[in-house]
């Protein structure tokens, strides 16, 4: 968990309130509608961020993700999480457009998802600089330049759990992958992590 | 013990060892060879700062509008839908009409197969 904002699991409260706004979000409630974006648009914007690697195309997916969920909200399973679910949708959404953006061949603008080698070099070997502010944001530009170095399958259960905090339960249900498969994709994306950031380090 | 575990086995186990997942016996096992083995330690201590700089990264704030823009989106097509049974509602035709032009219709179909 990045930052605890957002609880691993949950607890019987927040699944009864979760619950009561879903029954809410299903009768057409617009103000249900309008909490559930004010809760989860930061999470669902820095995980589309993480799979892009670009604001504006993260912006734009966003978007996108939460029509999908206004338009499919009858088809809810009230089985699953919502949280589970909006995620679901995010990495479908993120996917096809990772792959539509690879048809193409172009982006629209700064993007670390091909980073050419020379960038990373650069943002893995930025020199310490006596500003904190600065030294902070450069070890955040490195861990995002290295995060975009990964495959999108890779990069997709490293946001789900490392940075979005999500059990392997839940990522098992948002990917559906088997649980085996997940983490061992995991660790192999975690070993290039770590060559990656390793080699700013020594 | 610590002898049975090979080096690539060692690193297998480093996902479980992160996430507190091996039980007492195991990790102790696991943490034996890495004593023992400064190759797997360095490897171990690579990784585990790896996976520390990523679970700290500071997220990405979502920037003002979007809320906005996605409610202003799902109000429009809201609307949109409306518009369209609204204009419905005012030129659809009533069913008393419909009903013998939709039956003349089928006696005409049936008229022309026959005559063929």
């Amino acid at each position: 968990m990045a930052d605890g904002t957002y609880p691993m699991t949950m607890g019987p409260e927040a699944h009864s309130a979760e619950l009561a706004l879903m029954e809410k979000l299903q009768r057409g409630d617009a103000r249900a509608f309008e909490q559930l974006v004010r809760s989860h648009q930061h999470r669902v914007f820095d995980f589309c961020y993480r799979m892009l690697g670009d604001r504006e195309e993260a912006n734009d997916i966003a978007q996108d993700v939460f029509i999908s969920v206004h338009q499919n909200l009858s088809g809810f399973r009230r089985d699953s999480k919502l949280t589970t679910w909006i995620f679901r949708i995010s990495k479908n959404h993120c996917l096809n457009r990772i792959k539509y953006l690879a048809r193409r061949g172009s982006r629209r603008r700064e993007d670390f998802d091909q980073v050419d080698e020379s960038r990373l070099a650069s943002a893995l070997e930025t020199p310490p600089s006596p500003d904190r502010g600065l030294v902070a944001e450069a070890a955040k530009n490195q861990v995002q330049a290295a995060i975009a170095q990964l495959e999108p399958e890779q990069r997709l259960l490293v946001a789900l759990r490392d940075i979005e905090g999500l059990s392997y339960e839940e990522i098992v249900e948002v990917t559906e992958l088997p649980v085996g498969t997940v983490k061992s994709r995991l660790h192999r994306a975690r070993e290039r992590l770590a060559d990656l950031l390793g080699e700013g380090d020594e | 013990m610590n002898a049975s575990l090979s080096h690539s086995a060692a690193r297998e186990y480093f996902p479980a060892l992160i996430d507190q997942e091996l039980d007492p016996a195991a990790e102790a096992k696991v943490r034996g060879h890495l004593v023992e083995c400064p190759p797997c330690r360095q490897g171990f201590q690579k990784y585990e700062r790896a996976v520390e700089k990523v679970r700290g990264l500071q997220r990405e704030k979502a920037p003002d509008a979007l809320a906005t823009m996605i409610l202003h989106r799902t109000r429009k097509r809201r609307h949109g839908l409306r518009a369209i049974a609204r204009a419905h509602d005012q030129y659809r035709m009533p069913f008393e009409i419909i009903l013998p032009i939709l039956l003349a219709a089928v006696v005409a179909a049936l008229m022309l197969v026959m005559m063929s």
